[in-house]
């Protein structure tokens, strides 16, 4: 297996938001002894995290969607920005900046892809929304795929 | 008749806020006003909650220095408690306390400051961002980095999360440090050193190229305030009030830190939602004063780490006066980098840092409790007073960045006043304007997500409202 890093970005105290956590969270269960992947979490993409991408061959990105329909999957192929490309400050850095930072700082494009999945509710408020958590396994299968493709 | 320039909003800084310029009919600066757009209410909110929450919930007031809340609130916890803190939870309090310095401190100098350092004052505002830094100078972009994540790595070590650990408790810390855990921490040390001792030779060769901004960026006498030990040297987790004035005179001294309202009085205008701590003594608006790395480093005698002595010899200079350009705010973050570094290593290397013994334990044996600290930004103040049940009842926090809003706005004028030709507006002006805030490195809320709206609106308006000129990126 390449050297993989599974980056999970979300607000646990936001209902929904914190999906991608919550996913995470069952991965590292499920890849408990897999010494080839790396796993951590934030609130939103940070400069430090280039660093962590730098190191590896293949990222994962997994992320809540307030765009998708509730409980719809999708998963694409991420490539770094170029520079004029906005999103690219502390503020505001998507995936796309984050790998063109990468790709600055530290000479290293690894692969990576966007799981993503479409929340139901982004309330205040701690764990995942019945209809969210019912659909959480599949995330996580289809996450598993990836990893296990790798 | 005055015409108007709004910033909004200021850019590279933690949190929302604009600036309002007022100028003149000839196009001259005449006013200038900072204000915090955002409420938080923290205060408020705490009131009816058990006290022995106050330290998780109050380091959701910051997502940048977490840790000095957790620490002021623990501490004013710990008075609640009245308890006597074991001897290793304070010194691993402390580490914990000095790699949030080392972190904030980083974010600030390489992520927000050095667009303006690297690329200029007046360079493409589009590319004066990280990005920017990357492309200029790539080993520079991963030296902010690498130095912001050794200070998180530590606080994760120690705390188990970077963000908004739990780990600093009333009454200690809730587990003691491994040996393997230290072991962890003090490798990291040597490269933080290196990457600084690099960096501060480098950042002193690109003053002369900044001279015009360190004349005006709040370049002005004030009070410093700040924490000392009984030696006057450096003090970031107890210590005692000193209030220098600007020609070096001490005029407040061994001030216990739970006697601030005896020196400090905050006052409230209807334009902001941030208040004005000013000195007592001298009333409001004349008793301002500033706090942070360039208060600090003008108050102390010295660090007591031979690296950054060295360096605080060299931002004083042969005089040994306060330095009251508050563009030297960068200068003084990167020697108490150095002296954060330093310092880690000594408290780790005390044999009883790994001891057992990092927490006592008791009921409520107080109903006011006053925790004071140096976060990054400056002092911080926790006052919390509690009922029989140990539910607070009232709470005050004076932030590090609220003490410096008199400073800010005083430095926002004098700034706008020397930069802004409001006859022909440019783009570069009013980064100036907003570099005085920067340089101050203000912590306006916790910084969680933006919306991703880093667009700049400037408009210049008449007294009738008519748009006369306007600039957008």
């Amino acid at each position: 297996m390449k050297k993989c890093l599974v980056l999970a970005y979300g607000n646990p105290l936001r209902t929904d938001d914190g999906l991608a956590v919550a996913a995470l969270e069952r991965l590292q269960k499920r890849f408990d002894g897999e010494t080839a992947i790396e796993f951590h979490s934030a609130m939103q993409p940070l400069p430090e995290h280039a660093a962590l991408c730098s190191e590896q061959q293949f990222v994962l990105f997994l992320d809540a969607s307030a765009s998708l329909q509730p409980g719809n999957i999708s998963s694409h192929r991420i490539v770094p920005a170029n520079d004029s490309q906005p999103n690219q400050n502390t503020h505001s850095l998507d995936f796309q900046g984050l790998l063109n930072l990468t790709h600055r700082v530290y000479e290293k494009s690894p692969e990576a892809v966007c799981l993503a999945m479409g929340g139901h509710d982004f309330a205040i408020g701690k764990g995942l929304s019945p209809e969210t958590t019912a659909n959480l396994e599949e995330m996580v299968a289809v996450a598993t795929r990836i990893l296990n493709a790798q | 008749m005055y015409q108007e320039i709004v910033i909004d909003p200021i850019t590279r800084i933690e949190g929302h806020s604009k600036i309002t310029l007022q100028l003149d009919e000839q196009g001259v600066v005449q006013n200038a006003m900072f204000h915090v757009t955002q409420f938080r209410g923290f205060e408020k909110f705490s009131e009816g909650r058990p006290f022995y929450e106050m330290p998780s919930l109050m380091a959701r007031t910051c997502g940048i220095c977490p840790v000095s809340h957790l620490l002021a609130s623990a501490k004013a916890c710990d008075k609640l408690l009245a308890v006597q803190i074991p001897q290793t939870a304070i010194k691993l309090r402390q580490v914990m306390n000095l790699a949030q310095i080392l972190q904030s401190h980083a974010l600030n100098f390489f992520y927000l400051s050095a667009p303006d350092f690297l690329l200029g004052m007046d360079s493409d505002p589009v590319k004066r961002n990280l990005i920017g830094v990357a492309q200029n100078d790539p080993k520079f972009a991963r030296d902010g980095i690498r130095l912001r994540q050794i200070g998180q790595m530590v606080i994760e070590i120690m705390g188990g999360k970077r963000i908004h650990p739990t780990w600093i408790v009333p009454g200690g810390v809730n587990s003691p440090l491994t040996e393997e855990k230290r072991e962890k921490i003090l490798q990291m040390m040597p490269e933080a050193l290196d990457i600084l001792q690099r960096v501060l030779p480098w950042y002193r060769s690109t003053l002369k190229n900044f001279q015009r901004e360190t004349e005006t960026f709040a370049n002005f006498p004030t009070l410093f305030i700040g924490l000392v030990d009984k030696n006057g040297n450096f003090e970031h987790y107890d210590g005692f009030f000193r209030v220098v004035d600007s020609a070096g005179n001490i005029i407040v001294d061994k001030l216990p830190s739970h006697e601030y309202t005896r020196i400090i009085d905050e006052a409230v205008e209807p334009w902001t939602f941030m208040k004005f701590p000013f000195f007592k003594p001298m009333g409001y608006p004349h008793g301002i004063y500033r706090v942070g790395p360039l208060a600090r480093l003008n108050v102390i005698q010295g660090f007591g780490t031979p690296i950054a002595d060295h360096e605080l010899l060299e931002f004083r200079g042969p005089e040994h006066k306060p330095v009251l350009s508050s563009y030297h705010y960068h200068w003084a973050r990167l020697i108490e980098m150095i002296y954060c570094i330093e310092r880690m290593q000594q408290l780790l290397n005390d044999s009883n840092i790994t001891s057992k013994h990092v927490r006592a334990f008791a009921s409520p044996n107080s109903y006011e409790g006053i925790g004071v600290t140096e976060a990054p930004r400056g002092t911080l103040i926790h006052h919390y007073k509690i009922d029989e049940q140990g539910v607070v009842t009232w709470a005050n926090l004076i932030i590090a960045t609220g003490h410096n809003n008199l400073a800010m706005n005083r430095g926002i004028l004098q700034a706008a006043k020397n930069f802004v030709d409001g006859t022909k507006l440019q783009e570069g002006m009013l980064n100036r304007v907003e570099a005085v805030i920067r340089a101050f490195d203000p912590c306006l809320s916790c910084s969680t997500h933006a919306d991703g709206r880093m667009q700049l609106a400037i408009e210049l308006r008449s007294h009738e409202g008519e748009l006369l000129s306007e600039l957008r990126r």
